[in-house]
């Protein structure tokens, strides 16, 4: 396969965000454009200089994104909206990149919004008509108690070892403006009732709210043309999805996770030890050390460990989810991915505050999503 | 929901609770659930998918304790089996000594008025 992005150098110029919170009153097009105005500000460009334009989007239903950006004013847009379960947002903002990659548009933007609304019915899992034995009994939150038994049983890490993990994510959450929990929180108080399953307390899951995030997506050309400031740009390195190999008796997320960040880091042209910031999905407390083990940044085993000892806090060896990840930032599904870009760009960019982390170079962003399919992107300073 | 399971994941045969999959006549390979779309082993047309009943007997892999349900009883125990057939298979577990690696087969059980499949310790001096 051509490596698009090792031709041709596209950016980040442009992030914003819409607060993840509860469901709210707020109609969703409200959510949506608020972070397309911050996002095209940010950048320095007008709605009238993007040629293509891709929503991530799950729950609200069919012509969602057309709708909303007709507020915006006049437009050429080439619009399409973006649905991959968890991914969503994630792979709006891969068809972007590969959009301004391919020369078909100077400037692109990949924005995700969404709101537990009804309308768009029950998804693929549900309608394909599988049955089994677990219908009714596994929910994502039991899947993941269960990977949760099975890690502590294999590497001997504790309970309290693992609620660590949104110790941490919960801290960083409380000094995030935009995230849905802005608390910081102890290790008692995350490991107290309500327990969903298993080992897995309230505070180990992610809340799944509503919420927007855009990126503004363009090529160097495109940003010498329009004066936008290529100073505050991060350069995408590299773009990798994969759909669920049939590998019974393994974990589907772990090895997919594994694949395709391997995929990614290879476009990329470096190694895991070299990623200063990650966000990953960690829906629940395990999966961040399911994944930081899976993505090679320690070995089989020993995340619970490297966590307790500081590696992956900000200022560690890998700061993982500064934004307080899925499990305090939140988890509206179509924003989630292009929240995590976000997140990496102000990170590159220096200016990420109290949750900087020093010399941040290198970030990836990873999202799994029901089917099961993963997308991982790496961004890089300039 | 009953329904879940009218499909026909399981069979009553001698007494001993099979589990029903698909078995593919192209690569061997034999997959629980049943489905009628194709082979996720080797991509064979469904054509080549043919029914087979097999042992629900296996060890217990990892379990949890569910605690929050819209519409069951809590708490229930949910199992994950290697089965004989080295099928990983999850289902309502029902053990009150539960460990990684303990023998267990299928029993059909009545719960809330259905006829429903539930993993429990394999019976000293059963077949």
């Amino acid at each position: 396969m051509a490596n698009l992005l090792r031709d041709r150098a596209v950016y980040v110029t442009g992030i914003g965000l819409h607060r993840y919170q509860h469901l709210s009153d707020t109609p969703y097009v409200t959510l949506g454009l608020t972070a397309v105005r911050q996002a095209l500000n940010d950048a320095g460009v007008e709605w009238s200089r993007v040629n293509t334009a891709y929503v991530g989007n799950a729950r609200i239903g069919m012509a969602a994104g057309s709708t909303m950006l007709r507020y915006l004013g006049p437009s050429n847009v080439a619009v399409a909206q973006v649905e991959n379960a968890s991914a969503s947002g994630s792979t709006a903002f891969r068809q972007a990149v590969h959009d301004v990659a391919s020369g078909l548009a100077d400037i692109s933007i990949a924005i995700g919004v969404d709101k537990p609304v009804s309308g768009a019915g029950r998804g693929g899992p549900v309608n394909a008509q599988v049955r089994s034995l677990a219908d009714g009994l596994v929910v994502p939150f039991t899947h993941f108690a269960m990977l949760t038994e099975k890690y502590m049983a294999d590497t001997g890490a504790t309970r309290e070892q693992i609620a660590k993990v949104a110790v941490k994510n919960h801290g960083y959450g409380a000094e995030n403006p935009f995230a849905q929990r802005q608390k910081a929180r102890t290790l008692e108080e995350v490991l107290s009732p309500p327990v969903i399953a298993g080992p897995l307390t309230r505070l180990q899951c992610t809340p799944v709210g509503e919420g927007g995030a855009a990126t503004i997506v363009a090529s160097e050309a495109a940003m010498k043309r329009h004066g936008m400031d290529i100073s505050r740009a991060v350069r995408v390195t590299a773009s990798s999805s994969r759909l669920q190999e049939f590998t019974p008796g393994e974990n589907p997320d772990v090895v997919l996770t594994k694949k395709t960040t391997e995929d990614a880091l290879a476009a990329a042209g470096i190694g895991p030890e070299e990623v200063d910031v990650i966000e990953l999905h960690d829906a629940f407390s395990i999966e961040e050390l399911l994944y930081a083990e899976a993505m090679g940044l320690c070995g089989e085993g020993e995340a619970a460990d490297r966590l307790e000892r500081g590696d992956f806090h900000v200022g560690g060896k890998h700061a993982i989810s500064p934004s307080g990840g899925l499990l305090a930032m939140g988890h509206p599904i179509g924003p989630t991915g292009i929240g995590q870009v976000c997140e990496l760009v102000r990170q590159i960019r220096g200016e990420a505050g109290e949750r900087q982390h020093p010399d941040a170079r290198i970030g990836l962003a990873h999202m799994v999503g029901v089917g099961a399919v993963c997308v991982v992107h790496v961004l890089q300073c300039t | 929901m009953a329904e879940a399971e009218k499909p026909g994941l399981w069979v009553l045969q001698d007494n001993e609770v099979l589990l029903r999959g698909t078995l593919c006549k192209a690569c061997g390979s034999l997959q629980f659930p049943p489905q009628p779309y194709g082979c996720e082993a080797c991509g064979a047309d469904a054509s080549l998918l043919e029914d087979h009943v097999f042992s629900s007997r296996g060890t217990l892999r990892t379990y949890t304790t569910v605690h929050l349900d819209q519409k069951l009883e809590t708490p229930f125990q949910v199992a994950e089996v290697q089965t004989e057939a080295s099928q990983l298979v999850r289902g309502r577990l029902e053990c009150s000594e539960a460990t990684s690696g303990v023998m267990l087969e299928g029993e059909i059980r009545d719960i809330d008025g259905e006829a429903r499949f539930v993993f429990v310790p394999v019976r000293e001096g059963g077949n």
